[in-house]
């Protein structure tokens, strides 16, 4: 199509996809900064760069833990208020999209792209001090994210309240499930047979899933593993019960193509300087220059068809455009 | 960017055509890298797969799943299988059966249909693991006891006694399977074979003593009889039965009580003179107790007979696997070889034999090392005579020269 005055990357993508937000794409598929009335632009109609998938390289995702928080000092555990402030100004000057939890799932599911540079914001157990401090500066920045609560501590001394999560579900907090004790998953505990360490861990999934759909109305669909512990028996009866995904603490970013129940978080310490925080909040994978591994076409034939290949995606969209096709 | 040219749509489905054949290719690279075992290579593969083909959902399958350890393990069931012995089987504990109903959607007590497939889940181990638990393997032993597995059974009582000599219970779980083998081949007549077998059970377990004068007794008797194999086993049989009776006087023996298939046997005896379910097992039996030709020989005799029998052509294949392995850790690498050359298909063997070969080759080193030492020594020895001559031959010379010297002066 052909730009007009006035037009902008937010209000095309409201107009030919129906969503503000998806400016980015728009941008990032015809690597413009800016436009300008009368240019010819392409529209993506379909998702492209799946999975952020690039040539040199792939988009990786970190997903950042955060535990309890507190006025004066932080601790391994804890963030101070001031530094949780000026981490999520940081993350909005600097390009950062935080975005939700299932638009980070469907991009591990390579369905949806994500903006270049997202982020995911986590919370675990459900302390109070995340309501009383960090819930007033997401809501000024205007940041989406995930609450992990494991319902048997819910409605205790310094816990939140079942009526301050419905708030935060209201705002737009995707709340899901932390179990309901906060036991090791991978534990079976000393004497237990293996039909009471199963039977534990239905009652873990089970009653902290329903507690959430009693008071919320909604359904479980991921689990945080307590101490970011799992093994491959927790993930099958995490797949049996119909989870999407589990979250551990091993620290690191995900690229698509991690394993749904291997997600890793890394856990923000109240004890980090602002350049600890950025040098964990890498979004690129840049793949190294690497000799071709050996196949039965040449190199170099490889090699030449990598432009192409963008050169195809191009005119497909542009067909899609023209056609009306989706 | 020109929607009216017409050069652009065959060429855009020519250059798809061509990163879908691209993308496939990739693909299949990395599931063979994934075979391999190589995943970080693998994964590269499957990268680029999904960069020329976006949909190619196995690509992805692979990189987010299988390129893991996997979740679950697929199981297809077999003939008279239950759920406690798959339990048994994969997870070497019966009592896990409500594991498999519960990931199955079926009923504990149901009866599972051959060739059903189910969906294992996989148990990790605990870190500390590997520990022997006699009173484990003493269970298992015990089920397969009862389930007649006595191959089994006596595979796992000779490991707890390796373990610990003094085991009595295992030791008489032994004692019981080899009887009950003896007394199996002696109902089909093969005396010679069931004395084999009875003797490596202790004489005063039970009726043993007993058992093997009788079949001695029989096997004499035997070798008069007329060559007819099916006379032989028709009056093999009437014996059988009086020999039964006498057993079932013995109360002590934890065995008893386990006559149904041992009548069957003999129905199947009656009918056909050759009986290849008693000869696998007996073959079977050979191969627990590591007596690995015999086994072969037997799992042959099946396949002389029916050509198409799977169950004893692996059983023959195991035989010789086994064999091999076993001339391997014997260190006769030469032979094991070739054996193994017979069954070049079976899982483990190309590995087995590229080891051994290895293992041959630096051996070899070893020895032409040790050779050329020797030979150099041995060398080194005759230089010195050499040169001793030489000195000496010098000396002669010398002085054979001097003599003429001092005769011409």
């Amino acid at each position: 199509m052909r730009t007009r005055a006035g037009d902008t990357f937010s209000s095309l993508a409201a107009r030919y996809l129906g969503d503000l937000s998806k400016d980015w794409m728009i941008r990032e598929f015809n690597g413009m900064e800016t436009i300008d009335a009368g240019q010819d632009i392409i529209i993506p109609k379909k998702p492209f760069c799946r999975g952020g998938l690039k040539l040199n390289g792939w988009q990786t995702v970190p997903v950042l833990l955060y535990h309890k928080f507190s006025t004066k000092t932080g601790g391994k555990y804890s963030v101070t208020q001031a530094a949780f402030e000026e981490q999520m100004k940081y993350l909005k000057e600097n390009g950062y999209s935080v975005v939700t939890l299932d638009q980070f799932l469907n991009f591990i599911d390579f369905k949806d792209p994500l903006p270049p540079k997202s982020v995911v914001l986590t919370f675990d157990d459900g302390w109070e001090s995340m309501y009383d401090i960090a819930f007033p500066i997401l809501k000024k920045y205007g940041f989406p994210g995930a609450l992990f609560v494991y319902t048997d501590f819910i409605g205790k001394d310094r816990a939140m309240s079942w009526d301050q999560i419905r708030e935060l579900a209201e705002y737009g907090f995707d709340i899901q499930s932390h179990t309901k004790t906060h036991r090791d998953l991978t534990e079976s505990g000393e004497n237990g047979s293996f039909e009471d360490y199963f039977g534990g861990l239905k009652e873990e999934l089970i009653i902290s899933s329903y507690e959430i759909f009693r008071h919320l109305n909604k359904k479980c669909t991921c689990l945080a593993y307590p101490h970011g512990k799992t093994n491959r028996f927790v993930t099958a009866l995490l797949t049996e019960h119909g989870y999407r995904a589990g979250f551990t603490t091993d620290e690191g970013q995900n690229p698509f193509f991690i394993n749904n129940f291997l997600i890793r978080r890394t856990r923000i310490s109240g004890e980090w300087g602002m350049e600890e925080f950025i040098k964990n909040l890498d979004t690129f994978f840049k793949e190294k220059e690497k000799e071709p591994i050996e196949t039965s076409i040449p190199s170099a034939a490889s090699e030449k068809a990598v432009p192409d290949l963008s050169e195809q995606f191009r005119i497909k969209a542009g067909e899609y455009e023209k056609t009306g096709e989706l | 960017m020109d929607p009216c040219n017409k050069e652009i749509r065959p060429e855009t489905e020519r250059l798809l055509l061509k990163a879908e054949l691209e993308a496939q290719r990739h693909f299949e690279n990395g599931v063979s890298y994934a075979e391999k075992n190589e995943p970080e290579t693998a994964r590269g593969q499957f990268i680029t797969a999904l960069r020329y083909n976006p949909d190619l959902k196995e690509s992805v399958e692979y990189l987010k799943n299988r390129l893991q350890p996997e979740t679950f393990m697929m199981y297809s069931v077999e003939n008279k299988d239950t759920l406690e012995m798959i339990a048994l089987k994969v997870y070497h504990d019966s009592k896990k059966d409500f594991l498999i109903a519960y990931f199955n959607d079926i009923e504990q007590d149901k009866l599972l249909k051959p060739g059903t497939v189910l969906r294992l889940p996989v148990l990790d181990r605990g870190p500390v693991k590997e520990q022997f638990d006699a009173e484990d393997e003493l269970e298992r032993a015990k089920f397969y006891f009862e389930q007649d597995e006595y191959a089994l059974a006596i595979g796992i009582s000779k490991k707890i006694l390796g373990h610990d000599a003094s085991n009595a219970e295992a030791a008489s779980l032994l004692n019981a399977s080899c009887r009950k083998v003896g007394i199996l081949l002696g109902k089909r007549g093969r005396y010679n074979q069931a004395l084999g077998i009875l003797k490596k059970a202790d004489p005063a377990y039970s009726d043993v003593h007993n058992l093997i004068n009788d079949y001695s007794a029989r096997d004499k008797v035997m070798d008069k009889m007329p060559s007819d194999p099916s006379e032989r086993l028709r009056k093999a049989e009437t014996k059988d039965d009086r020999n039964k009776k006498s057993m079932d006087k013995t109360p002590s023996d934890p065995s008893e009580g386990l006559g149904e298939p041992e009548t069957k046997d003999d129905k199947v005896m009656d009918k056909t003179p050759f009986d290849p379910e008693g000869e696998f097992d007996t073959a079977k039996f050979y191969l627990a107790l590591e007596e690995y030709d015999t086994a072969h020989d037997i799992a042959e005799k099946i396949l002389a007979h029916n050509n198409s029998d799977k169950k004893a052509g692996e059983l023959a294949n195991e035989s010789l696997y086994r064999k091999g392995m076993l001339l391997g850790r014997q260190e006769q690498y030469a032979h094991a070889i070739e054996i193994f050359n017979k069954i070049p298909e079976y899982p483990g063997v190309k590995e087995a034999i590229s080891e051994f070969e290895q293992t041959r080759k630096n051996k070899a080193q070893e020895h032409y090392r040790q050779g050329v030492r020797y030979f150099v020594d041995e060398n080194i020895l005759w230089m010195r005579n050499w040169r001793m001559l030489w000195k000496n031959g010098k000396r002669l010379w010398n002085l054979i020269l001097n003599i003429r010297m001092r005769k011409k002066k």
